[in-house]
């Protein structure tokens, strides 16, 4: 093994021990938990045997591993950002409807100015 | 305030006008120009609603001079949300019929009876006011081409066929009132009615208006390239539910 993947799976190794032991405190869905869990055995897996990876880039008709890797974060990019921006417009509707209805509840009458 | 805007208001007399529309006035940050707005409609409407929406400015201790209801939005949210806030209070009073109405003077009262007489007739639910049916004054050739632009975008995605998209002066009866719920907070809600009145099958119609530009109203309002990001509003709204 080279530095970087001593360096790399050392960090993973504490990462993933860090989650295991969260996990009872987690108030995420156990689902996520897990899913994240599983992103970070498969990186580990890709970093200490590259030809795993380079062996799935053949299978799936990519030329190298490392495209691989490139394909999924731009898919991931596209899937998170369109997640984050729904959620995103959906607190803005509820946070709209709040403010609505204060603002409706505390309506004023004018003319108390008029002199 | 100017000495000059002491209005003589009609009140709440005019029982004969039962149902006279509740106007909506969505304003933010307009306490130079809401006082000339809200002068002129106060001398022919009893039920007016200015929205503040989260204005900075006096805008709010403007409206108090006059005889309307003010709503306060606490934070900025947009003009298609004020809209939707003053709407809702309206049917919430039982009004018959809505009319939005911009802040800034670009429009003229005398239009609001041409916009009111196909829902009293009930030849329409939802009337839409046009400027290209009626008049413009100071139009800058840029912003109209972007509304021409606006008018074929809507052809080709909403499948509604009118001749002017982005106008803030339109009449609903309380029926089409209560049917539209304005969900893009800001202006891809002009396009966001004219969607909901093809989808949910109410009758409209155009009549013809007068908008008015001056140097203030165009350096205040909204940028031609903002179509770009109304556009985009529109099309993730549409994704998004």
């Amino acid at each position: 093994m080279n530095l970087f993947q001593w360096l790399s799976l050392s960090f993973l190794a504490l990462v993933m021990l860090w989650e295991i032991r969260s996990y009872r405190r987690s108030t995420l869905p156990r689902g996520f938990v897990l899913a994240r869990w599983l992103v970070w055995l498969l990186a580990a897996l890709a970093i200490s045997d590259p030809n795993l990876l380079q062996y799935v880039a053949n299978f799936i008709g990519i030329g190298r591993g490392a495209d691989v890797v490139l394909y999924c974060f731009a898919l991931l990019f596209l899937v998170v950002s369109f997640y984050f921006y729904s959620r995103y417009v959906r607190l803005q509707r509820q946070v709209t409807q709040i403010i609505r209805h204060l603002a409706m509840d505390e309506a004023e009458r004018g003319d108390s100015l008029r002199p | 305030m100017n000495a000059t805007l002491q209005p003589t208001f009609v009140q709440t007399v005019r029982p004969e006008l039962a149902d006279d529309p509740w106007i909506i006035v969505a304003a933010y940050n307009e306490a130079a120009r809401l006082g000339a707005t809200l002068d002129m409609l106060c001398r022919r409407y009893s039920n007016v609603v200015v929205v503040d929406d989260g204005s900075t400015d006096t805008t709010r201790q403007t409206a108090l001079h006059y005889p309307v209801w003010i709503l306060r939005h606490m934070l900025n949210c947009g003009q298609g949300a004020a809209l939707q806030t003053g709407i809702s209070f309206a049917l919430r009073h039982d009004a018959k019929n809505v009319v939005t109405f911009d802040a800034d003077g670009q429009h003229c009262v005398e239009d609001i009876e041409t916009l009111m007489e196909p829902l009293r007739t009930g030849r329409a639910d939802v009337v839409l006011g046009s400027r290209f049916l009626g008049r413009t004054e100071g139009l800058p050739l840029g912003r109209w081409l972007v509304l021409k632009l606006g008018v074929l975008f809507t052809r080709l995605f909403s499948n509604v066929r009118v001749t002017d998209t982005h106008n803030g002066l339109r009449a609903l009866s309380r029926a089409a009132a209560g049917r539209v719920c304005i969900q893009q907070n800001r202006m891809a809600h002009a396009s966001e009615i004219l969607d909901q009145i093809q989808a949910r099958g109410l009758k409209y119609c155009e009549a013809p208006v007068t908008i008015r530009y001056s140097h203030a109203t165009l350096a205040k309002g909204q940028s031609s390239w903002n179509a770009v990001r109304i556009v985009g509003q529109l099309l993730l709204g549409r994704v998004i539910r």
